[in-house]
């Protein structure tokens, strides 16, 4: 009876589960959008808005290859003008040209790649046409023009300059194309200095393993194989505390995409991986992101250009992603080159070489609220970040940065259970460990005392009660336990095994059903860990929940163990049945199964630090029920010790067996109904009309 | 078992080659003022060629084919091509002679699409005839690769139309592809001023000689990509072409053209001068026959390679059809563009003028579906966004917006069970029926104009009288032609 209803709940659990439908799909318009803490892109409202679009041909720029912006000026770079600069106004109006000249003959730069105005107020530019960086006046007087270090024996290529920038004190920064050996430093005077920020080989395992084998190979041959080079760096901008923030293509590690270099070289930036996740390929080439530009506002959030899809991405000053936008396209705030950014005030200045066009952008609403609670929390100040934050959220109910502000903003106000509600909700578990730590210990401060004073009651009162019960109705001897129902002897097995496996066997105690409802209670036990463990402890997404494979492992496994068992007992001489192998096995679980409740409760009790209850009272429970499994099957045929342990060791592998060979029938119908379908593809595409 | 099984295989099979010949999406059949093609009669091509209707005059130079139009008001002339004599500095290769031809067209030859222009296939190689209709003029052009396209050109009404003739083409070993219409035409160069004007959204301008070389040239399909055909990279930020109509803008006058016929299977192009050719240009592709690369195995294993496949038939429309109008008068914009589309709209009466002021359109969304969980077990519910009282709420609440057009969406009970639509009946989630009727009287009462959405062409699971197997548009390789959840951050 009970087996039935078992059954049949778990029928239509299972019809839930396995006919369950994905959402439609629908339509996006505004494509910004950020990572959620599995690294899923979730849509998030535009953060910014275009107010303005320069286009070269009205304005007067073409084709702009850099920018940079000094004192209310903006000077842009065109890569094919006779006017080498273009001046615009602070409301990007033409103020105007400034042309090359050198002892009085107009200068035309080889390939103009990028300008910089100094901190004298003198302009340079990197030219990697005539690979040189060359000095110039505001009015447009060459006065002095660097190559690169001379006396370097140079493994890859010459100097070729395609971006440079001077720190407060003038001294000179410079990328060179295929310079792998970092930043170029030169003096004012172009004096070359030293190398700065040189990257590290990213360890792969393709690198170390090779670096394994180099352990045996001979100089020479070492000197004639392949050498492992750091990647060179794509671009570069330093904010006003002079920290380098320099951007690198995708063959850096996710780490390094963008890095801060203090004065040593070192990086200082937190953040743990940039750029998109998971972008997928087509057509067999795969995508990964590229950054290609870097500007750092005045609020120190920094925001790159990706050149894999022409998107921007912004990230506060320590490496946490705000939000990614902008993207490909032909449509107002989308690039077809986003070559090189700037950023005046909040605004973010695009500079588009293809399209021939400056775009410029401001945050949205939405933008500032997210800029803004992430300010306020960088000071500390979280009680006035929650109205921002309140802000992003009403917007973007999935931006998880906002629910950790708000939690802990409600933690400093001590509403500790609030905290922990938003620490779930942004999926932030120390965080909510910490604030549950705090909470228990303030509900223990409340309830204690009384708590107390009623237990103690209860018990005082509970003990007369007995006491007056069993004055009225004397104990009774117990039947012997050969006389009780079979229940009894799954709790005397669990105290008293070496006895109590061999009696229950010779008095047919031993019960399938109560062994089979153990088993299916291990499943449901596995069920509820998975979904009622306590947050802190629970790693699991809801919609990875798979009824087939808990009755697998749990069930499937049951089964496949005992009748593993049963069968190699033949090549050990063992003499159960395997009715009485499951019911062994079954009842041996059971300290499992009182750890595996104990645990699941004790999760949701216990804070972080505290893990090693819960992760001890498992091992205690699993060891406890080995135990006892090792103990009936020894017992039921009939074992040595050592014969014991080496027909438990059997039987694993035995279900390894089973395993491998499910797993290879598996494959061969996959091979056969694949080879199936390609014929039948082949046949049609044959039928059909190919060309 | 195995029977069903074999059933299911054997009507799959007469299915595919039923459903390969389909092509997706009709074609417009409203031939709005087009005259019909007949044969005509046989001209010489000695002597140049005219035709007129009193406010266009028809140009037809038996040497090259090449049309010119001349508008008899203005006395502006548009050409379809450039004179023989041209020297285009920007066209290399293929484009020789592609700046003289009339067609461009893409036929299959083993695993490649190629393109073969009607200058170098057809005129220089003298295997063409002109025909001379009621109207105008036809043009049969038989190609180097076999097939023959012929092409009508007539004047009515005030109008130009050029029109391909499905119906007569004929093709022998190769099998057409598209065809581009005119590509040159109006042969705006380095020197005219204007622009060009694409039906990107709500409009777009391609101004001429913008010099954005490196930018890709404007290639976008009438309506959308078709959706049963595998996913191409796509720009993060695209508008759709509802109205295929194109435009141009030289000196000072305009056209706009439009396809009045087969027009959903078009793509607009448009490109600048200095790529390619010396000229702005904006034309129709017209799709004949709709292809698909497929991977498959190249024989030995691990190899796979892009292999074209055609439909199994042509597009089942009698012709591709290209109304040029020309503006009257100077000075025009893509404003005036607009007016004269509309106005020539509201007068073959596919447009009705209702009011003057515009109504405020809302979509109201029932709800979505959405995984719940029941003692730790999922399972797949429905979540409701707006019910049918909130709605009312809602509706309520923009009573000062004046003229409302509400459109109520993902309300259904079929909707949420993933099935096509063939009924109203509303889930209980959101309102149920008594909920609905509620909503309606409340419109009724308000005089909000209600409609109730259904996508009867998107589903997922069998019901409702249509199969997941034998319902469905299929691939070429029998799959299921499905469309797949796209990330937000992949562009594919």
């Amino acid at each position: 009876m009970k087996k039935r209803l078992l059954t049949i709940l778990l029928l239509i659990v299972f019809i839930f589960t396995a006919f369950s439908l994905p959402a439609a799909a629908e339509e996006g318009t505004g494509k910004a959008y950020t990572y959620d803490h599995n690294q899923n892109a979730v849509a998030v409202p535009d953060p910014y808005s275009v107010t303005t679009v320069l286009y070269g041909e009205n304005t007067g720029f073409n084709k702009p290859a850099d920018l940079v912006h000094k004192d209310g000026y903006i000077y842009v770079l065109n890569s094919e003008s006779e006017a080498t600069v273009t001046v615009l106004n602070k409301d990007y109006t033409f103020n105007r040209y400034i042309y090359l000249t050198k002892n009085g003959e107009p200068y035309q730069l080889g390939i103009p790649e990028s300008i910089w105005i100094d901190v004298d107020g003198t302009i340079l530019f990197a030219d990697s046409g005539k690979k040189l960086v060359v000095r110039a006046t505001m009015e447009g007087e060459v006065i002095g023009e660097y190559g690169g270090p001379n006396n370097e024996a140079s493994l890859t290529s010459e100097f070729t300059p395609y971006k440079v920038l001077t720190d407060y004190l003038g001294r000179l920064y410079v990328l060179s194309q295929g310079e792998y050996r970092g930043i170029l430093r030169f003096t004012a005077d172009g004096e070359f200095v030293s190398y700065f920020g040189s990257k590290q080989v990213q360890a792969t395992a393709a690198v170390l393993l090779d670096m394994m084998w180099r352990n045996f190979m001979s100089d020479e041959q070492i000197a004639n194989s392949v050498r492992y080079l750091p990647t060179e760096y794509s671009n570069m901008t330093i904010d006003e505390l002079g920290f380098l923030f320099v951007t690198s293509g995708s063959s850096s590690a996710k780490n390094e995409y963008i890095v801060k270099l203090n004065s040593n070289g070192s990086n200082v930036l937190e953040g743990e991986k940039y750029g998109d996740f998971n972008l997928g390929s087509y057509n067999l080439k795969g995508y990964s992101t590229s950054f290609n530009a870097v500007t750092v506002d005045e609020d120190g959030f920094i925001t790159v250009a990706d050149k894999t899809w022409n998107r921007l991405m912004q990230y506060s000053s320590e490496g946490e992603l705000l939000y990614i936008f902008a993207g490909q396209g032909s449509a107002v705030g989308t690039f077809s080159d986003n070559s090189q950014i700037i950023s005046i005030d909040k605004e973010i200045v695009v500079a588009d070489s293809v399209t021939n066009a400056i775009t410029v952008m401001q945050p949205t609403r939405f933008g500032l609220d997210v800029r803004n609670g992430y300010l306020l929390y960088q000071k500390g100040l979280f009680e006035e970040s929650i109205q921002p934050w309140q802000n992003v959220l009403d917007a973007a109910g999935n931006y998880e940065a906002a629910y950790i502000g708000i939690g802990k903003a409600l933690q400093l106000k001590k509403d500790y259970k609030g905290a922990m509600d938003y620490f779930k909700m942004g999926y932030s578990r120390a965080d909510y460990s910490a604030a549950y730590q705090r909470y228990r210990s303030q509900v223990m401060r409340d309830v204690f005392p009384i708590a107390m004073t009623v237990i103690m009651v209860l018990a005082v009162l509970a003990v007369i009660a007995f006491k007056v019960y069993r004055k009225k109705h004397p104990k009774t001897e117990k039947p012997p336990l050969d006389k009780r129902g079979k229940l009894a002897y799954l709790f005397y097995t669990q105290i008293h095994p070496f006895d109590g496996f061999a009696e229950m066997r010779y008095n047919h105690k031993g019960s399938v059903t109560i062994s089979t409802v153990l088993v299916f209670l291990w499943f449901l036990l596995e069920a509820v860990k998975f979904n009622y463990k306590g947050f802190i402890f629970n790693q699991n997404e809801p919609q990875d929940f798979s009824i087939i494979a808990l009755l697998a492992t749990t069930v499937g496994l049951s089964a496949m163990l005992c009748l593993s068992n049963w069968l190699l007992s033949t090549f050990f001489e063992g003499k159960g049945t395997l009715k009485n192998v499951w019911i062994h096995f079954g009842y041996g679980l059971v300290p499992m199964l009182v750890a595996g409740v104990i645990e699941v409760i004790l999760s949701n009790l216990l804070t972080q630090d505290e893990n090693f209850f819960i992760y001890y009272i498992g091992i205690f429970g699993a060891i406890y029920s080995v135990f006892l499994i090792l103990i009936g099957n020894g017992e039921l045929h009939q074992y040595s010790f050592k014969r014991n342990i080496f027909s438990m060791l059997a039987s694993l592998v035995g279900v390894l067996i089973m395993l491998f060979v499910i797993f290879l029938f598996f494959n061969l119908i996959m091979q056969i109904s694949e080879f199936a379908t390609s014929v039948i593809e082949e046949a049609f595409y044959r039928f059909n009309v190919g060309f | 078992m195995k029977s069903i099984k074999l059933l299911s295989l054997v009507t799959a099979l007469c299915l595919v080659f039923t459903l390969a010949g389909c092509s997706s999406g009709g074609s417009s059949t409203d031939t709005t003022g087009g005259p019909t093609y007949e044969k005509g009669t046989l001209c010489s091509k000695d002597a140049p060629l005219t035709a007129t209707d009193g406010k266009l005059t028809l140009t037809l130079d038996p040497a090259t084919c090449a049309v010119s139009i001349t508008e008899n008001a203005s006395g502006r002339v548009w050409s379809s091509n450039p004179d023989t004599s041209y020297e285009d500095s920007y066209a290399a290769g293929a484009n020789k002679t592609g700046i003289f031809s009339q067609l461009m067209v893409t036929y299959g030859k083993a695993t490649a699409l190629v393109t073969t222009n009607s200058y170098a296939s057809s005129i220089r190689k003298d295997t063409y005839n002109i025909y001379s209709i009621d109207g105008g003029f036809r043009v049969e052009y038989t190609f180097n690769e076999g097939f023959t396209v012929p092409v009508a050109y007539t004047v009515k009404d005030g109008s130009f139309y050029a029109s391909i003739l499905y119906s007569g083409i004929t093709e022998d070993e190769f099998k057409i592809s598209t065809i581009s219409l005119l590509p040159y035409f109006g042969t705006a160069g380095e020197q005219d001023d204007g622009f060009l004007f694409v039906p990107d959204g709500s409009g777009a301008v391609i101004n001429f000689n913008n010099g954005k070389l490196g930018a890709s040239a404007y290639t976008k399909k009438v309506y959308g990509k078709d959706e049963t055909l595998p996913n191409d990279i796509e720009s993060s930020r695209e508008e759709k072409i509802y109205i295929p109509v194109i435009g141009m803008k030289k000196n000072s006058g305009a056209f706009i053209a439009r396809a009045i016929s087969a027009g959903a299977e078009s793509t607009v192009n448009a490109s600048i001068n200095g790529v390619g050719s010396g000229f702005n240009t904006v034309y129709f592709d017209a799709i004949y026959r709709e292809t698909q690369n497929i991977s498959v195995m190249n024989g030995s294993l691990g190899t796979a390679g892009l292999v074209l496949y055609a439909a199994k038939h042509p597009s089942p429309a009698e012709e591709f059809t290209v109304e040029y109008t020309f503006l009257q008068g100077e000075n025009h914009t893509i404003g005036s563009m607009a007016t004269a589309l509309r106005d020539k709209l509201i007068k073959e009466e596919s447009l009705v003028k209702t009011s003057d002021t515009a109504s405020l359109y809302v979509d109201l969304y029932g709800g979505i579906n959405k995984q719940k969980s029941f003692a730790g077990l999922q399972y797949t519910g429905v979540e409701p966004l707006t019910t049918f009282t909130q709605a009312q709420q809602l509706l309520d609440r923009l009573t000062d917006a004046g003229e409302l057009t509400v459109g109520v969406k993902q309300y259904s009970e079929s909707f949420f069970g993933g099935k096509t639509q063939t009924d109203l009946k509303p889930a209980k989630a959101v309102g149920g029926k008594k909920g609905l009727a509620k909503l309606q009287a409340y419109a009724e009462e308000k005089g909000i104009d209600l409609f109730l959405f259904t996508d009867y062409y998107k589903f997922y699971s069998t019901g409702n009288g249509f199969s997941r197997f034998f319902s469905i548009t299929k691939e070429l390789d029998l799959g299921a032609a499905d469309i797949l959840p796209k990330k937000i951050n992949t562009n594919f």
